[in-house]
């Protein structure tokens, strides 16, 4: 090893450095599996790009019943929230809150 | 300007996807990673279809692969024939090349989806100097497919959860890629290490 040092002492300082950056994505990855296997951290927050049926996904709910409290056809073809609020006139804020409502209301009532 | 481009999907899916790793395999700064973590999660939530999706995103990459390894052909290819009339640049070229014949396969392949910062580059080098159009074509065809399966299968599986796909998927790609990297230098030094012995 000494030697290969002496003769070749960037490739093996490279080496190193991938050895160094292999433990590091190990590591993070350990984390991240760890934080993210918690349900608490599964719901996404609401986002303008988002459709029904994603944050019916994101938040383990049925995409129907939050469509039909939100007075949507869920037949419709899927549209992102920005897209909805645009057709209602209204504030994309407003309409995220409504979600966010419906959500709330279906948590309270599930058993 | 990611979200805007996010709120197109459900509309243009498919057409985006394709548009979006076409226009990424030509190193434009398209977020075509999130587009396809993005569709994999509308995949999940019933909003686009699966294989179309996935056959969007791999062809989008596979065209744009292909017109890159073209450009390369056509503008590049006479400029390192001019370049070559220089002996110390044309051996170095001769040796880019032996490169390119021995361990191109590979490279094509791994430069889609594990190196893909690199794969433009790769097509624009592989198109001029006058890599054999049918391996590149394979290795790129299968590696396009490999990324946009990564990709749109990581966003389904973390579906509605964007943020834990992108992180986790950026650790596995880095894990593989230092791996890769750390195994490839290990038996380098293996090799000198044995060829040194008296």
């Amino acid at each position: 090893m000494r030697r290969l040092w002496r003769h070749h002492p960037y490739l093996v300082a490279s080496f190193v450095l991938a050895t160094v950056l292999t433990l590091f994505f190990a590591g993070r990855l350990v984390r991240q599996t760890l934080y993210w296997s918690d349900p608490a951290h599964h719901q996404e927050q609401l986002q303008g790009w988002m459709t029904l049926g994603y944050v019916a996904k994101s938040w383990h709910l049925p995409a129907a019943e939050i469509a039909a409290a939100l007075g949507i056809d869920p037949s419709q073809r899927p549209q992102p929230l920005s897209e909805i609020a645009k057709a209602r006139g209204i504030p994309e804020a407003q309409l995220i809150g409504a979600v966010q409502a419906a959500i709330a209301d279906f948590a309270a009532k599930a058993p | 300007m990611t979200e805007w481009l996010l709120a197109l999907v459900p509309t243009y899916g498919l057409w985006l996807l394709a548009a979006g790793t076409f226009l990424s395999c030509l190193a434009l700064p398209i977020p075509a990673s999130i587009l396809m973590l993005t569709a994999g999660g509308f995949v999940a939530a019933g909003d686009l279809a699966l294989l179309p999706s996935l056959a969007a995103a791999a062809t989008g990459g596979i065209a744009g692969d292909q017109l890159g390894f073209w450009i390369g052909r056509r503008f590049g290819a006479p400029l390192l024939a001019r370049m070559q009339r220089n002996p110390a640049r044309a051996h170095l070229l001769a040796r880019a090349v032996e490169v390119l014949e021995k361990r191109g396969l590979q490279g094509v392949f791994l430069s889609r989806w594990l190196f893909s910062p690199l794969g433009p580059w790769v097509n624009l080098t592989a198109g001029s100097a006058g890599y054999d159009w049918r391996r590149f074509s394979l290795a790129g065809v299968a590696g396009e497919a490999v990324w946009a399966g990564l990709y749109i299968g990581f966003g389904y599986g973390f579906a509605g959860n964007i943020e834990a796909a992108t992180d986790m998927l950026g650790s596995v790609l880095g894990l593989l890629a230092a791996g890769t990297v750390m195994i490839g230098l290990a038996i380098w030094l293996r090799h000198l290490h044995h060829s040194h012995r008296p």
